[in-house]
């Protein structure tokens, strides 16, 4: 088993060119995505910004999202259309 | 004879996250996937994507799990073998390959299969109904060296490929036999909506067809209709529904309907056997009876629903699902139960006029479902609503009303 060590999200970005619409990140973390007018999931940030992103941790909506949750949203897309960026700038996901 | 504590049954979405689910929970116990398919997991939801087909997305993004993961996890695949005896009894499933495996926990997460297309003619080649990789590939390597394409069928899988194809450059014709696209899942309003789009980017459309035979030596060159119309084509893509072949289930004993009968925490009618995904019917809390969902994020949450019950836990399958596509201009969302039975009322939300036109589907007064047409941006709002189970009866020319913020019902 592969022990993950907990990183810290810096960012969150939405590859809109792969982004299907199939909506698991919605299922996943609520909180954090939702699919927009053309089927693209979007990223809720602070005063009632939706876009895809980049999004400083910070800057989202749910600024407590938990790093597993966000996680579990970027691996359950099913076109991995989700990037997580840690701290040191590093993709942590995919 | 093979002693395992998890065995799943489908390496799709259900049964591999059921996996992953299973394995970070339960660090020891042993995990093994059957799949029929000779592939590891990969994105069946990404297969009728024009961005897919016209390499818009490389190829390789159709795996979501690399042969690493499997080893790291723990997880054994046998790839290429099919379960063909169940006994609940003495908990042992036989695969095809002369191999038993004796099991704890067992999870059917079989998905559902094409439906069969009985027409003369449909063994030929180029004849496809795209549920597997393999399908992908053959429409992806037949696309590029093709004039004409047929389609039959009104559902998601036309749509996608009318789009896919359209863009290709491919002529493409679609034969339905209803007279309207999506009849009766949709309403009138909304298929010519949606055939409205499909026009305008060059598909034919020919309602109230039926294909009586399939010409062509061995590979297909047309179809002829049974109002004798001929359609020169090279490629035939049969989106006409999906079924369950679920016969060695059954003989075992495991209560069979549509699908695989299960309770609200997708336990069948023995202890040690769950089911999940496209083959599940199950009890939905949400909408109070037992339905079918075939659609990627319910695979997705059941999996991880009946894998955490596989491993001791007592939790409800309770989610509102959805499907959506877009293409040519149009966003199409299914959300919660969509189907309209005579007990139901359907409430419309803009006009195509507009632009955007959506159905709102009341049960007794609860908002059950709705299909969204370029309406997608309020589908959260309307998860909710489904969720929340509130009594709408006063509310619905509230409803209606595409100016009410749906998010204040």
């Amino acid at each position: 088993m592969e022990a993950a060590p907990i990183r810290k999200v810096k960012r969150v970005i939405v590859d809109r060119n792969l982004c299907i619409g199939a909506g698991s990140c919605v299922v996943a973390a609520p909180t954090v995505f939702e699919l927009n007018g053309e089927n693209k999931a979007v990223i809720k940030q602070q005063g009632s910004v939706k876009n895809s992103g980049p999004a400083e941790k910070e800057a989202l909506e749910d600024q407590a999202i938990p790093y597993e949750t966000l996680l579990t949203a970027a691996q359950s897309c099913p076109t991995k259309a989700i990037i997580i960026i840690d701290e040191q700038g590093n993709q942590i996901y995919p | 004879m093979n002693e395992v504590k998890y065995l799943i049954v489908g390496g799709g979405v259900a049964g591999t996250t059921a996996a992953e689910t299973l394995r970070a929970s339960d660090k020891e116990g042993s995990i093994a996937i059957v799949s029929d398919e000779p592939y590891r997991f990969y994105s069946r939801i990404m297969l009728s994507k024009p961005n897919f087909f016209l390499e818009k997305i490389p190829f390789d993004q159709i795996w979501l799990k690399d042969e690493v993961w499997y080893r790291q996890n723990q997880v054994s695949l046998l790839l290429g073998k099919k379960a063909i005896k169940l006994d609940p009894q003495s908990k042992v499933v036989s695969l095809n390959d002369g191999s038993a495996w004796h099991y704890e926990k067992l999870l059917l997460a079989v998905g559902a299969c094409a439906r069969r297309w009985s027409v003369p003619g449909s063994e030929k080649r180029g004849i496809l109904s795209l549920r597997t990789l393999d399908d992908a590939k053959e429409v992806i390597s037949r696309v590029k060296n093709i004039k004409q394409a047929v389609l039959i069928g009104s559902g998601f899988i036309s749509f996608e490929m009318a789009d896919m194809l359209t863009l290709a450059g491919v002529k493409v014709t679609l034969v339905i036999l209803e007279s309207y696209y999506w009849e009766p899942v949709l309403d009138e309003t909304s298929g010519r909506m949606i055939e409205k789009v499909l026009t305008e980017h060059g598909v034919k459309i020919l309602h109230r067809s039926e294909v009586a035979q399939i010409e062509g030596e061995e590979t297909v060159t047309g179809v002829l209709l049974k109002d004798g119309t001929r359609l020169p084509c090279q490629l035939i893509v049969a989106g006409i529904g999906v079924e369950c072949p679920l016969d060695w289930i059954k003989e075992a004993g495991v209560i069979v309907n549509r699908g695989i009968l299960a309770d609200e925490y997708l336990q069948t009618n023995f202890a040690d056997i769950y089911t999940a995904g496209d083959c599940a019917e199950f009890y939905d809390l949400v909408l109070g009876e037992r339905v079918i969902l075939g659609n990627w994020v319910n695979a997705q949450f059941h999996g991880r629903t009946a894998a955490a019950n596989m491993a001791g836990g007592h939790q409800p399958s309770k989610m509102v699902s959805f499907y959506t596509t877009q293409g040519m201009g149009l966003a199409i969302a299914f959300v919660g139960n969509a189907r309209v039975t005579p007990d139901r009322e359907a409430i419309t939300r803009g006009t195509p006029e507009a632009g955007s036109y959506g159905r709102l589907i009341l049960h007794k007064g609860k908002l059950v479902g709705a299909t969204l047409l370029n309406l997608t941006r309020e589908m959260g709002a309307l998860a909710k609503i489904i969720e929340g189970g509130a009594d709408l009866s006063a509310k619905k020319s509230l409803l209606s009303d595409i100016r009410t913020d749906l998010t204040m019902i």
